[in-house]
This record gives structure tokens, C-alpha cells and sequence, in this order.
């Protein structure tokens, strides 16, 4: 039945996790820049979200055409719905990563780009990265133990973020440079709140699989 | 992205029609696009069927009928002197809001144009009929009573039978008047999922008054309009996925969105 609309329903996910996809590289050459930074490579990631916002553009073109055009009801309904929120969720993670390599580049200007800095942003960094994929593959597989997984990863993130807190102290190459404690301190902030998001897609994704809203913690 | 050229079934240039006195059609220009499925909607008289009917000249059958305006198929205007209306109507097939199957066999009911058209070796019906119930996916359900009446079938198969029927004799376009209508909604569905089928292979033009049909399967919409004591006018026309979320005309909004009147 349908079948049209089953093939539209299909590529729209796709297209999705083709957004998914995208962040994820983002993320990962944005974690690369804390085992050396380059400004080149800082540009290109920073125009690297132009590209995420135009896919997610697309996405939202897409999923509007098919409400207007398919009436869905029901699991159909949801499953567009929770995409296109899903689909926004994923260029708020892009913008976060955007403001991390804006701020890494300030702390590189200023010097201040550390080994032992580098080190302890890619630590949360990767915990981040963690969660964004367990959140894709979530999405993918609409498998609601893969979405219990989420909150434990989150708190391993959030942990890491009050240590970072401490390592700041204690790498501070001193305190009355506020510019310093500020970037770094918005890094950690923009893990924790990218991660936060992750957790926010799994929750869609019990929506699409339940049509219950859930907060899961 | 692979950009496909698109190429026109139909040019239809500046088509006025008068049934009588009474103007029905005005300056009507549009091009329906090649393998694709182009729905045109509009209120209930509007005079859907009557640009439907131009497109294959089934008006020239109506009394006091005058047409102007030009309407290419494949290039050539089929209102000039000399077109082969016969052959015509056989590259363009219609299938009407009720089937009206022949009171003969299934069997019967899939040869009768081929026939027509001087087809008599029987092994070659036998595969023209198998083939087109095959492509109006009706062929499962009626191949082992093909010498039954084809009055037994239910609507949603006689409907899909009407569409066999067109098939057979291998038409390019297939024009379809409200094809729908009188059928239930799981028999609608099968009807739509036929057409998205068809239409790698033919160029359909759907006339529906139901708009979420038009939206579900039409890759072209078409917005016909009677303004009070007006003929009707092609208001719009535009892909169904912009039309529907974005008409251009607030008369194609207020429609689609039911705000009539
Ligand atoms: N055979 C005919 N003779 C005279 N007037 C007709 C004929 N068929 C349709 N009309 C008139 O043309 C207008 C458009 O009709 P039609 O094409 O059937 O509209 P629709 O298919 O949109 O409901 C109406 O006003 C109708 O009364
Ligand atoms: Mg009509």
C-alpha cells in the first residue's frame, strides 16, 4: 500500500542520516585539531556547517512536502514529525561544533592552545562524540535498548565536564586572563550541551517507536 | 543529483472552448510534461473534464461544440486538418469515473481494441491480454476466469480492467476522468499505486475533485477556476510539491485549503 510514499519515507530518513553523517565527520576532524592544530583545517570545518545547514534545509523542504502533499496520520505522522525535530537537533550540534572551532582558533591566537589543554578538551570531546553516534545509530535501527544506552553515556559526559572544571584550575596559565578560562570553559559547556542533544534525539526516537513523549535520564 | 531534461506529452497553447454560447474554456496554455502524472484539480464544474476531453478530441463528439487554440501532441497540433482522430484516441486511451465494462468476457473486454485495430492471431491476443492485465496488475486475481463475464468483477477490478483495456492497445498517454471516484479506499489506493506505476511508461493526466489524491500521486498540479459567470481559467500550475505548500495565487490557497466561497 502506499508504495510511493513508503520509498519517500525511506529517503527522507536517509537523507537524515546523511545530516547525521555529516556531523559526525565535523565532530571528528574537530577533535583531529586537539592533536594539532591548523587554521586551515579550522576553516574548513567552519565552512563545513554552510554545507550541514543546506542538507538540513533540504530535509525540512522534504518532510514539509510530504505533510502537505501525503496527509500521514499516525506512526507516519510521527516518524516525519520526530524527523524534522531529530533533523534540528542535529544543526544545533553542528552550530555547537561551529563555536568550538571559533573558540579553539581564539585559544590558538593567544597561545594558549596547550598540550595539556588539547588534552583534557579531547577527553570530553571524545565522550561527546560517543553519545552522537549512539544517538545515530538509535535513529537507524529504532531499537529502544540503543536509546537506554544514551543517559548513561551522558553522565560519563557530564562527569568529565565538572572534572574539566577542576583541570582548568589547575592548567590555568593564570587566572587574570579571562579570555582564556572563558573559551576554554565554553568548549566544555559546548560538549556537554551537543551531548545533551544526542540524548534529546534518543528521546525522538522513542517517540517514533512508543508515540509516548518520554524524558529519559 | 541527476538532472533530467523533462519533455512535453502536450503543448497546449491558447485553448478557448464554447459549448454553444456558453464559453467554457479560456486561453488555456500549459504544458503536461512527459512520463509524469499531472492532476487537475478545481471546483465541480469548473470544466475539468472538458480540457480533459480536449487533449484526446473526445469533445468532438458533443454538439455545437467550437474549439480554437492549439493542442501539440508529440509536436503536432491535433486540431489541424487531417489528424487521424482514430489513431489519436488510441495513443491517448481514457478511463472514466465508471468503468462500464462490455457486457462480455474479461478475456473479451482486453481484446475488443486490439481487434479493433486488426489484431487476429489468436496466441498474439493471449499475450496482449495477459500482458496488459499483467500492467493493470489485475492479472492474479482473473487468470483463471478470464471467460467470465466481466460484469462479476467488483468495481475496484472493473476499474482496472477499464485501464487493461487502454493498455492494449498500447497508448502513450492515458487520460483519467475522476478514475476514483466511485470506488471504495482500499481500491483507490490500488489504483494510485498503479498509476505511480504506470507512469514510467506512460504520460497520465488525472482529473480528481479530491485534492489529497491530487497531492498523494501527482508529480504536476493543475488548478482549474470558473470565476461567477466566467469560463475557467488555468489559475495555476505548478509542481504539486511547491502547490501545495506554497501556491503562488491566494485563489489556489484559498482552494486547497478549503477556504472557498
Ligand atoms: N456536453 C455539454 N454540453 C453543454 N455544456 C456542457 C457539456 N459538458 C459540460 N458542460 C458545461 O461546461 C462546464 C464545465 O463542465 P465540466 O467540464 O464537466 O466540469 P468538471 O469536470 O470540472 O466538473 C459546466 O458549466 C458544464 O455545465
Ligand atoms: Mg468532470
Amino acid at each position: 500500500m502506499r508504495e510511493q510514499f513508503k520509498e519517500d519515507l525511506k529517503k527522507l530518513k536517509n537523507s537524515v542520516l546523511d545530516v547525521f553523517d555529516s556531523v559526525i565527520v565535523q565532530f571528528e576532524d574537530t577533535l583531529k585539531l586537539m592533536d594539532s592544530f591548523s587554521e586551515e583545517d579550522a576553516e574548513r570545518i567552519l565552512r563545513g556547517d554552510d554545507v550541514i545547514d543546506k542538507k538540513v534545509l533540504d530535509v525540512e523542504e522534504a518532510g514539509i512536502q510530504l505533510v502537505a502533499t501525503q496527509f500521514p496520520v499516525a506512526r507516519d505522522l510521527r516518524f516525519i514529525h520526530s524527523m524534522l525535530i531529530i533533523n534540528i537537533h542535529l544543526e544545533r550540534i553542528g552550530d555547537l561544533i561551529y563555536n568550538t572551532v571559533k573558540a579553539l582558533n581564539r585559544l590558538n591566537k593567544m597561545g594558549y592552545l596547550t598540550d595539556e589543554a588539547k588534552e583534557s578538551l579531547k577527553k570530553m570531546g571524545l565522550s561527546t562524540l560517543k553519545i552522537i553516534k549512539k544517538s545515530r545509530n538509535a535513529f537507524d535501527s529504532l531499537d529502544a535498548r540503543v536509546v537506554e544506552e544514551l543517559p548513561v553515556l551522558d553522565e560519563e559526559v557530564d562527569e568529565m565536564f565538572k572534572n574539566f572544571l577542576k583541570d582548568i584550575q589547575r592548567i590555568s596559565p593564570s587566572l587574570k586572563e579571562p579570555e582564556w578560562y572563558l573559551s576554554f570553559a565554553l568548549i566544555a559547556r559546548y560538549f556537554e550541551r551537543a551531548a545533551d542533544q544526542a540524548v534529546d534525539v534518543g528521546e525522538r526516537v522513542l517517540f517514533m517507536i512508543t508515540g509516548k513523549f518520554a524524558e529519559i535520564d | 543529483m541527476n538532472i533530467k531534461i523533462k519533455e512535453n506529452a502536450f503543448e497546449v497553447r491558447n485553448l478557448n472552448l464554447w459549448y454553444g454560447k456558453h464559453k467554457a474554456l479560456e486561453d488555456i496554455t500549459i504544458d503536461i510534461v512527459k512520463n509524469a502524472i499531472t492532476a487537475i484539480i478545481g471546483p465541480s464544474g469548473c470544466g475539468k473534464s472538458t480540457f480533459l476531453r480536449c487533449l484526446n478530441r473526445m469533445n468532438d463528439l458533443i454538439d455545437g461544440i467550437r474549439i480554437e487554440g492549439k493542442v501539440y501532441f508529440e509536436g503536432k497540433n491535433i486540431y489541424d486538418e487531417g489528424t487521424d482522430v482514430v489513431l489519436l484516441r488510441k495513443r491517448v486511451g481514457m478511463i472514466f469515473q465508471q468503468p462500464n465494462p462490455f457486457p462480455m468476457s474479461i478475456y473479451d473486454n482486453v481484446a475488443f481494441g486490439p481487434r479493433l485495430h486488426g489484431i487476429r492471431d489468436r496466441n498474439r491476443l493471449d499475450e496482449i491480454v495477459k500482458d496488459s492485465l499483467e500492467k493493470a496488475s489485475l492479472w492474479k486475481e482473473v487468470k483463471n476466469k478470464l471467460n467470465e463475464s466481466a460484469l462479476s468483477l467488483s468495481g475496484g477490478q472493473q476499474q482496472r480492467l477499464a485501464i487493461a483495456r487502454v493498455l492494449a492497445v498500447e497508448p502513450e498517454v492515458i487520460l483519467m476522468d475522476e478514475p476514483c471516484s466511485a470506488l471504495d479506499p482500499a481500491s483507490t489506493q490500488r489504483i494510485e499505486d498503479l498509476m505511480v506505476e504506470l507512469k514510467a511508461n506512460y504520460t497520465i493526466v488525472i482529473v480528481t475533485h479530491n485534492m489529497q489524491q491530487a497531492a498523494r500521486v501527482s508529480d504536476f498540479t493543475a488548478f482549474l477556476l470558473a470565476e461567477e459567470n466566467e469560463p475557467a481559467k488555468l489559475i495555476e500550475y505548478g509542481e504539486t510539491g511547491q502547490i501545495f505548500t506554497n501556491p503562488k495565487d491566494i485563489r489556489t490557497e484559498n482552494y486547497i485549503t478549503g477556504r472557498f466561497g
